[in-house]
């Protein structure tokens, strides 16, 4: 029962998406100019405003309003009041403190994430209807539009590490096809009249384009393809163990929407185990391109397996 | 910038931020700040490459450094509070972890037991324990991190673990656990 607390215990994890910004914007440091001689720019620490003691019970004060307010605002959903606070101004600066472009267009990538989640959660609580899917869509634009921007900005840039700009479009993707396969299903179990589901929709065919994008523009392997693929390997075996505890463990009276994300997980599982076995046979035939844009469709379908994995437990009813 | 160390730090990152991010959630129960205090860690480390320095075991360096990220969020945390400006008594170096830890992670049954049983065990034994049961450290590295000798870590983990068994109603390493129910 130890190892199991302790098998329990390693489920606990970032999420692709958060795994991937991270990664993204820990090596985005070296990218920023004055950093090529390999010197690496001083980090601001996140705590260090935390030290000057004296001004402790001003920034107090400061803290808990304007920490309420962002706090507060944070969870708010299309219709509540603070939500156009969070849109307009929080998370405008927030990204305003993104000192890298790649850092920036992860954070253009989140954003079009939350707004799928919200659209989710609106659903979920049955206050979803047109003019907040309207709202939504408008805003899902700006930041797709935004990233793709970044996308293409970066692709200009020969000094960026070619991996960062590859696990920004998989996340990407990933998250975005993943979201809105859940966004269609609690659409369909509602039985909304508001037309097709424009902004699942809207998120499929931006995460198409910036995959094929990518896709087009590999002309062959890069040099670190094998760790690469050891990671994609080793995400699948990671998901699929998780997909197994969790039907090992959990009760037997679920219902439809947990059978259809179970299923859905696992054909994205199939396809990525599939593309990675495709990848090796062009590997094999001298296909160094193709092998490599395998891989990448490997990834992006292993990622959002995973994100698949961790919405079916959100969901759970 | 050499491709080399951009290789091995992504090889590092992939194999080891889960564990990282882990301790550090399990410590100060929020999932945002974990995840900066993991960021921060691994930050520390690429600079570290970048300066040119070896380090010797990466799994201990990046826990070593995430544990003193964490114990500075406690300190600054403190004084930053009313109580911590009103109270002198500057002793609480680490804090044990937050008994509602568990209600926050997103763990099942039985991995909130045994977060639960390690954070009943003695102080010196918590970390020790936790290190070498969930994340598999050795006693060697735990005892880098710790700032102790091995032997003492050994000693730590030894002593821990069989106080572990005991709560778990085991006798002895091999021991089917008995109920916790």
């Amino acid at each position: 029962m130890l190892e199991k607390g302790k098998a329990e215990m390693h489920q606990v994890k970032m999420t692709a998406t958060e795994k991937g910004d991270m990664l993204a914007k820990v090596l985005a440091v070296l990218s920023q100019p004055g950093n090529a001689s390999g010197q690496p720019k001083k980090i601001i620490s996140p705590f260090v405003f935390m030290g000057f003691a004296r001004y402790a019970s001003f920034l107090s004060l400061l803290l808990i309003f304007f920490g309420g307010i962002t706090l507060a605002s944070g969870h708010s959903l299309p219709g509540d009041i603070l939500y156009p606070m969070k849109v307009k101004i929080i998370e405008p600066l927030q990204g305003a403190f993104k000192f890298s472009l790649e850092a920036e267009v992860a954070f253009q990538g989140s954003l079009a994430t939350k707004r799928l989640i919200e659209a989710e959660e609106l659903i979920n609580k049955k206050k979803f209807d047109s003019q907040k899917q309207d709202e939504l869509g408008e805003l899902l634009k700006e930041h797709t539009g935004a990233f793709e921007r970044g996308i293409a900005e970066l692709d200009a840039d020969e000094s960026v590490n070619e991996n960062v700009k590859d696990e920004l479009v998989t996340d990407f993707e990933a998250s975005l096809n993943a979201h809105s396969k859940i966004l269609d299903l609690l659409h369909s179990e509602e039985n909304l009249k508001s037309g097709n589901n424009e902004i699942s929709e809207n998120a499929k065919a931006s995460a198409q384009r910036e995959g094929d994008k990518l896709r087009n523009s590999k002309d062959k392997k890069p040099a670190t393809y094998e760790n690469r693929k050891d990671t994609v390997r080793s995400l699948i075996e990671e998901t699929t163990e998780s997909t197994n505890t969790d039907q090992n463990t959990e009760d037997r009276d679920e219902d439809v929407r947990d059978t259809i994300i179970k299923n859905t997980t696992k054909e994205n599982l199939e396809k990525a185990n599939e593309s990675l076995r495709e990848g090796d046979e062009e590997d094999q035939k001298g296909e160094s391109k193709q092998a490599y844009i395998k891989l990448l469709d490997s990834e992006s379908s292993a990622k959002e397996a995973q994100i698949l994995l961790q919405l079916g437990k959100k969901f759970k009813r | 910038m050499k491709s080399d160390d951009v290789t091995k730090f992504e090889q590092v990152y992939q194999g080891e931020s889960d564990a990282i991010f882990r301790f550090c959630l399990v410590r100060v129960s929020n999932r945002e700040q974990a995840l900066d205090i993991t960021q921060e860690t691994f930050l520390r480390m690429w600079q570290t490459m970048l300066d040119g320095k070896e380090i010797f075991n990466d799994r201990a360096f990046l826990f070593t450094v995430a544990r003193r990220l964490i114990i500075d969020w406690y300190r600054k945390k403190k004084s930053f509070s009313l109580e911590g400006m009103m109270s002198q008594d500057e002793k609480t170096e680490y804090d044990p972890p937050d008994p509602k830890t568990e209600d926050l992670i997103d763990v099942g049954a039985e991995a909130r037991y045994l977060l639960e049983k390690i954070a009943d065990l003695s102080e010196g034994y918590r970390e020790a324990v936790y290190l070498h049961h969930v994340e598999d450290l050795s006693p060697g590295e735990i005892g880098g991190i710790l700032g102790i000798s091995a032997n003492a870590a050994s000693v730590r983990v030894n002593r821990g673990m069989a106080e572990l068994r005991k709560i778990y109603g085991c006798t002895s390493e091999g021991d089917e656990f008995l109920s916790h129910k």
